[in-house]
C-alpha cells in the first residue's frame, strides 16, 4: 500500500474517533475487518468496531491528535498519546468530573484493499486508570448525562 | 543505518532478551536514551535500562512467544506477545503463585547512529491482570 494513502486512512479514522463519526469510521474498515483489544477480546466487522469505540465514547472524550504513524507495506504502526476525559459517570467508578490523563497505545494494523483489515490495539490498563484520580482538565465543560 | 539493518537489530534485540543475553540488548542503548515503560514511568540510558532488567527479573519469568516489526526511516515498531510467570508479588496486586499470561506488548523505538534514543514500551496489563 502507498505509504502516503495509509497515512490518509489512518488519519480520517482517527479523526472520525476523535468526533464520534462512526459513519466514517465504518467506511473505513474492511467487510471482513477485526479489531483486537488485549490478547483475546476480538470486534468483527466495520459495525463491531465502530461499536468498540462508541462504547468506549459513552463516558470518555478521546482526544486522538497526537500520533506518529509508521508504514511498512501493507502494515502500519501507530503511537498515539491519547488525551483520555473521563467525561461522565460509569457505573461503580467514580464520580466523573473531568478528570484527564494521557495514555499510549500502541495501534498495530494491516491493510486489505485500501482499507483497515486487522488492527490490534494495545493499551496499558494502569495508565487507563490514572484517569480517574486526575486533575480535571481545565477546559471540561461538565457532564452531559450519566452513562 | 537503513530499514533493514533496524529490522535485523530488533529481531537479534527480542531474541537475546530471551537468552538475557543483556550485552547484545544493552549496545544499542545510549546515555541518553529515554525509557519509557508503564509500571516505571520514565528512565534513561544503560541505568535505566538496568533498572527495567532488575525488576522485571525480580517480579517476573518473561518469554517473548512471537514478535513482527514495521520499521520506516529511523522509527521502529516491533508488536510482541510475552509470557509472564508472577513470580514475586508487587505492591498493589493479588499475590504472586507462578501464576502465568500470554500479554501483548508495543515497542516503539527511534534510532540514530546505530542507537536508540527513544524507547517506549506498551504492555496489556489488562490480560495479566486477568489472569492473576
Amino acid at each position: 500500500m502507498d505509504p502516503q494513502a495509509a497515512r490518509d486512512v489512518i488519519a480520517k479514522a482517527w479523526h472520525a474517533i476523535d468526533v464520534a463519526d462512526w459513519d466514517t469510521l465504518r467506511a473505513l474498515g474492511h467487510k471482513d475487518s477485526a479489531i483486537r483489544s488485549g490478547a483475546t477480546e476480538w470486534h468483527y466487522g466495520p459495525d463491531g468496531i465502530a461499536a468498540l469505540f462508541a462504547h468506549y465514547r459513552e463516558n470518555y472524550d478521546l482526544d486522538m491528535r497526537d500520533y506518529r504513524t509508521i508504514v511498512m507495506g501493507d502494515k502500519a504502526a501507530v503511537e498515539t498519546r491519547l488525551k483520555l476525559t473521563y467525561r461522565t459517570t460509569k457505573a461503580g467508578f467514580p464520580e466523573a468530573r473531568g478528570q484527564s490523563t494521557i495514555v499510549p497505545v500502541g495501534s498495530f494494523i494491516t491493510f486489505r484493499d485500501g482499507l483497515f483489515f486487522r488492527t490490534q490495539m494495545i493499551l496499558s490498563i494502569d495508565d487507563w486508570m490514572r484517569v480517574f484520580t486526575a486533575d480535571p482538565d481545565p477546559d471540561f465543560a461538565g457532564q452531559e448525562g450519566a452513562g | 543505518m537503513t530499514e533493514d539493518d533496524i529490522l535485523a537489530i530488533d529481531d537479534i534485540m527480542f531474541t537475546a532478551v530471551n537468552y538475557r543475553d543483556w550485552e547484545n540488548v544493552l549496545r544499542y542503548i545510549g546515555h541518553d536514551t529515554l525509557i519509557q515503560i508503564g509500571p516505571l514511568g520514565e528512565l534513561r540510558g544503560k541505568t535505566g535500562a538496568d533498572a527495567v532488567i532488575a525488576y522485571f527479573d525480580k517480579h517476573y519469568d518473561y518469554r517473548f512467544l512471537s514478535w513482527q516489526h514495521v520499521v520506516e526511516g529511523n522509527e521502529s515498531s516491533t508488536l510482541a506477545v510475552a509470557r509472564l510467570t508472577y513470580l514475586e508479588t508487587i505492591h498493589g496486586l493479588p499475590e504472586a503463585t507462578g501464576q502465568v499470561a500470554e500479554v501483548p506488548v508495543a515497542v516503539f523505538g527511534t534510532w540514530d547512529n546505530g542507537k536508540l534514543t527513544r524507547l517506549r514500551f506498551i504492555i496489556s496489563f489488562v490480560d495479566f491482570m486477568s489472569a492473576v
